[in-house]
């Protein structure tokens, strides 16, 4: 009698035994500086729920009224589902404040670590925590 | 987390990979030497960044291995074949069991030529015609051959084991194993790779931001 091998499986465990090298694909300091922690505060206008990381696109005004935009790479889909975000948790429009780290080039696209809404709800953002200063990201 | 344990290697009895061989040592100081003659930065183009990086290929075993994140597999199993679905980076095995031989030595592939057979209640893959670029911890693609077990030990549990064979390469072979455990809570998300992979074109603007800064650096020092 054969066994049933039909499965799903994940396996969450942090291993060494890679292919490759590393996993630069998004190690924090390849891409982010850990010298230019950045606080936005701005309306949420796009999510893009994309593997392997999810990325927000805020609208953040200026002291001198002119709005930015700016990319906030999250953590990837699957562990945000776990922690309990649904594709309705930023709709739009939201305002909220986001704790990061700017790119190393000094583009306005930043490694998201804290999400807060004004009302002082937390989101937990989990974006690639690999060699970041605080090491709050998922592993 | 399911109560997994980490990869644990099985045998040798001591738990550790075996030496290398001469041959093996003498082409990783090649690679070194070759790496280091072309004077090339660690992200000077994509072309310097891993396949998992270019989302190519997490290669074999490292597509089964759990990395940082986006593990999720499916094992589906259908007449004469067994398919494992990888979430990250959007690979499909397909495993015949029809005993059919290997394809010819020549064709070679970043996850190899798998063919399957069952031994009781155990699944047995034996994976051979790798490519260089894609050779598990800088085997001999065209000697590797790695051999799975997969054996279902608990209704959410699967005992994978793999022997990891290369006479090129290690003085023995050697075997590691890990428990794959079932998760209904994730399922696999599709991985549009390059639709998403902001990271190499951010590494790549980085590296840029990098050298300019080093130039002018260079430039202040000259002046003085």
């Amino acid at each position: 009698m054969r066994s049933n091998l039909l499965f799903a499986a994940q396996s969450a465990i942090f291993a060494s035994l890679m292919a490759s090298a590393a996993w630069p694909h998004h190690s924090f300091e390849a891409e982010f500086d850990a010298n230019k922690p950045v606080k936005l505060r701005g309306t949420v206008s796009k999510m893009d729920w994309i593997n392997p990381h999810v990325w927000i696109h805020l609208d953040v005004k200026g002291a001198d009224g002119k709005v930015m935009s700016w990319m906030i790479e999250g953590g990837p889909p699957n562990a945000l589902i776990k922690r309990g975000w649904t594709k309705n948790s930023l709709p739009e429009g939201t305002e909220i404040i986001v704790e990061g780290y700017q790119a190393k080039d000094g583009d306005t696209i930043a490694n998201g670590r804290d999400l807060t809404f004004p009302d002082g709800r937390k989101l937990f953002v989990g974006s690639s925590g690999a060699g970041s200063p605080d090491g709050k990201g998922e592993k | 987390m399911k109560g997994s344990q980490a990869w644990l290697i099985v045998d040798p009895p001591d738990g550790k990979i075996p030496p290398l061989t001469p041959q093996a040592k003498e082409r990783a100081a090649a690679r070194a030497e070759a790496k280091r003659k072309s004077g090339r930065g660690p992200a000077d183009s994509w072309e310097d960044r891993s396949l998992y990086d270019r989302c190519i290929t997490r290669g074999l075993p490292g597509s089964m291995m759990p990395a940082i994140y986006g593990n999720s597999y499916q094992i589906l199993q259908a007449p004469g074949h067994v398919a494992i679905r990888y979430e990250m980076v959007h690979e499909t095995r397909i495993i015949p069991l029809d005993q059919r031989p290997h394809t010819g030595s020549q064709i070679r592939s970043y996850m190899g030529d798998a063919r399957g057979h069952w031994e009781g209640d155990t699944l047995v893959v034996e994976t051979t015609n790798f490519r260089d670029e894609a050779a598990f911890r800088g085997a001999n693609a065209a000697t590797l051959s790695l051999t799975e077990r997969f054996t279902r030990v608990a209704p959410d549990k699967v005992r994978w084991a793999v022997t990891v064979d290369d006479p090129e390469t290690w003085t023995q072979p050697w075997t590691f194993a890990m428990p794959l455990t079932l998760d209904d809570s994730q399922p696999v998300l599709e991985y549009g790779c390059h639709e998403g992979n902001l990271g190499l074109r951010n590494i790549l603007k980085a590296a840029r931001a990098e050298d300019k800064k080093a130039a002018e650096e260079a430039a202040r020092k000259q002046q003085q």
